[in-house]
């Protein structure tokens, strides 16, 4: 039998609260309105909201996005701060399998009518330069292990040395790309092996490589600061550390599972098994986690200069024609030290972001410089034929949700009906009606893949902006999409 | 056993479950194992004209199938070596102890020419994970993360 739903209460239209009870420590805290909390309660992530409040250590709330949905242990578009000073905790389910899973944008300067006129051609190039699926290969080599170690220490400055990035690609990049104090020793031989072939590779599910049209611009200071135009092009690249993450989050919820005991640690779920930061166990996976961030970092730089290429070839214009610059990277699946306001003092907190972007005002040190005045750029991805945003940081992130945000829309409807609904239908084609032209290797990805299957991007990013914690700045329409 | 009946899919809004049943230990391992690789590549066009030997251990018999299945996973990550035949050794004296699985598993390399090629798996998850005797014999269900 389902637990019972736990009490809610309205805080504002766009915040509810689960009052502590039982074994919570905080309160949970969910971003949503009337129409998206009538779904979120249906599927017992609220369940996991009040479950992840147990965690030793966690201060402030238990926090949701919009875009909550069930995960496991950790709901998908969660936040929890803990306190590793007051012996919190930190857990491999609050990073999720795939470690920084993230976003990347790019912008180009090859005018939209140029490019759509030749979208066919740029989709073929693309999915040659990206491999992407099931079985595929790395695009560029398979690596040695000492090669792999040192990618997972540098993260995407390890791309730049091979040739393929800018320095302005990791200026304007969370973290630079590379989190500090990843230890390759800390990290399987299973893991290094699932990551050596799969560099510059997207993955398959929901990740994808999409050119876009600007649509609508809603800041334009803040747009012209990210260097981003109503009708210009963009690319969005949206996936994480592979096979390498994948393995190390497997492999630390099994040592975390053995530590539970050991530090007393009993929570509601097995699966938010965890161990203190200040602990052995604690400190491996934030070292492991951090190469796998790192190697996520350098697959989309990487992907992002194949990509490159193949816009090269596709669109016959030279590196400088095209001028493709970044706009900014964030991941939505990570756990970062970061320093916040705790009852009007300072502290250094554990961060767990699993399906949640940061989401760093104007004036924050995180951010490049060219993004002082207005603040960090959020990337929120929708599903494969509609449209995702650009949004920008306010300083009520860091008031409320330790500077973070939603992540993008969350899927409504499992993969078989998606299968079911989709009998008789030609997705490729109304997608094709829609202006939106798609390859994809799996052979039931697009169907599997339908705009239906997911919650709206723009009903859940509407909430963080009415919420005031994140605003919008510009919407994105996709023509032409690479899937796995 | 016919393919429709090696396995059943779960529902589950963002990822990938299955149930299986087995008339004892080995028959479940390897309907399990048919249901990961199913959702991988279209095992009617895979052909069983490779043999693989692998092994796996786990702590008691839930983690032993989530192992096994890493495994199974891991091989054709690996190798693209996927498998639609499997010869299971289950040798598991009590449920709540350690135990350790043995296969040989009959199949080809992945030919993005001839198979069909679905979406790849990231894990084999604990959620929802479940391994209980029937009359009949076994039952299981696990959760893939895609």
């Amino acid at each position: 039998m389902a637990p019972p739903v736990p009490e809610v209460r309205r805080i504002h239209d766009y915040l509810w609260e689960i009052p502590k009870s039982g074994g919570m420590r905080v309160p949970g805290r969910i971003y949503a309105d009337e129409k998206l909390m009538q779904a979120i309660r249906g599927d017992q992530s609220l369940q996991q909201v009040a479950n992840v409040a147990h965690l030793p250590g966690i201060v402030g709330y238990s926090i949701a996005m919009p875009d909550i949905h069930w995960g496991y242990g950790f709901p998908i578009g969660g936040v929890a701060a803990t306190d590793p000073a007051a012996g919190g905790v930190v857990s491999p389910g609050g990073v999720g399998y795939d470690i920084n899973c993230g976003v990347r944008l790019a912008t180009i300067d090859v005018p939209a009518a140029d490019v759509q006129a030749k979208i066919q051609d740029v989709v073929v190039q693309l999915f040659k330069h990206v491999p992407c699926g099931v079985g595929s290969e790395g695009a560029i080599w398979k690596l040695s292990r000492k090669e792999i170690d040192d990618l997972s220490r540098k993260g995407a400055r390890w791309a730049l040395e091979k040739g393929l990035g800018t320095h302005a690609d990791i200026e304007c990049t969370e973290e630079e790309g590379c989190i500090r104090g990843a230890d390759p020793e800390v990290v399987s031989d299973r893991a290094k092996e699932r990551g050596a072939m799969q560099v510059g590779t997207l993955g398959s599910g929901n990740h994808f490589l999409e050119i876009q049209i600007v649509e609508e611009v809603y800041l334009p200071e803040a747009a012209d600061a990210f260097g981003v135009h109503e009708g210009g092009v963009t690319m969005l690249v949206h996936c994480g550390s592979r096979g390498y993450g994948y393995q190390v989050c497997d492999d630390y919820i099994r040592v975390m599972n053995r530590a539970m005991a050991k530090y007393g640690i009993v929570v509601p779920d097995r699966q938010l098994c965890c161990a203190p930061v200040d602990s052995d166990e604690g400190r491996e996976y934030l070292a492991a986690m951090a190469c796998a961030a790192n190697y996520a970092w350098a697959n989309r730089q990487v992907i992002l200069r194949n990509a490159e290429k193949a816009l090269m070839k596709a669109l016959g214009v030279s590196p400088r024609d095209l001028n493709l610059r970044m706009v900014y990277d964030v991941c939505h699946n990570i756990c970062k030290f970061e320093t916040h306001t705790v009852n009007g003092g300072s502290k250094q907190l554990c961060i767990h972001r699993k399906g949640a972007t940061r989401a760093a005002p104007a004036v924050d040190a995180f951010i490049p410089d060219r993004y002082r005045d207005v603040g960090q750029p959020i990337l929120i991805p929708g599903d494969m034929g509609t449209y995702s945003f650009l949004c920008v940081g306010t300083p009520r992130a860091l008031e409320e949700t330790w500077g973070s945000t939603c992540h993008g829309a969350g899927r409504v409807m499992s993969r078989s009906e998606a299968i079911r609904r989709g009998k008789g239908r030609s997705i490729v084609d109304e997608l094709k009606a829609k202006g939106v032209t798609i390859m994809a290797k799996g052979y039931r990805t697009i169907v599997e893949e339908m705009p239906d299957a997911y919650k709206d991007v723009a009903d859940v990013v509407e909430v963080m902006e009415r919420a005031g914690v994140s605003k919008k700045v510009a919407r994105l329409r996709p023509i032409g999409v690479i899937k796995g | 056993m016919n393919r429709e009946r090696r396995y059943e899919p779960l529902p589950h809004t963002a990822d990938l479950g299955v149930r299986v049943r087995g008339r004892d230990l080995p028959e479940l391992f390897a309907n399990a194992a048919y249901g990961l690789s199913d959702n991988l590549v279209d095992l009617e066009s895979v052909r069983p004209v490779e043999e693989r030997r692998i092994e796996a251990g786990g702590d008691d018999l839930e983690d032993l199938l989530v192992r096994w299945l890493g495994e199974v996973l891991f091989l054709f990550e690996r190798d693209a070596f996927v498998a639609c035949e499997f010869g299971v050794v289950v040798d598991c004296a009590r449920r709540d102890a350690p135990s350790t699985v043995r296969a040989t598993l009959r199949g080809e390399r992945v030919d993005p020419a001839r198979h069909r090629l679905y979406s790849e798996i990231k894990a084999v998850t604990y959620h929802g994970l479940m391994v209980a005797e029937e009359p009949a014999g076994w039952r299981a269900e696990v959760i893939f993360d895609l």
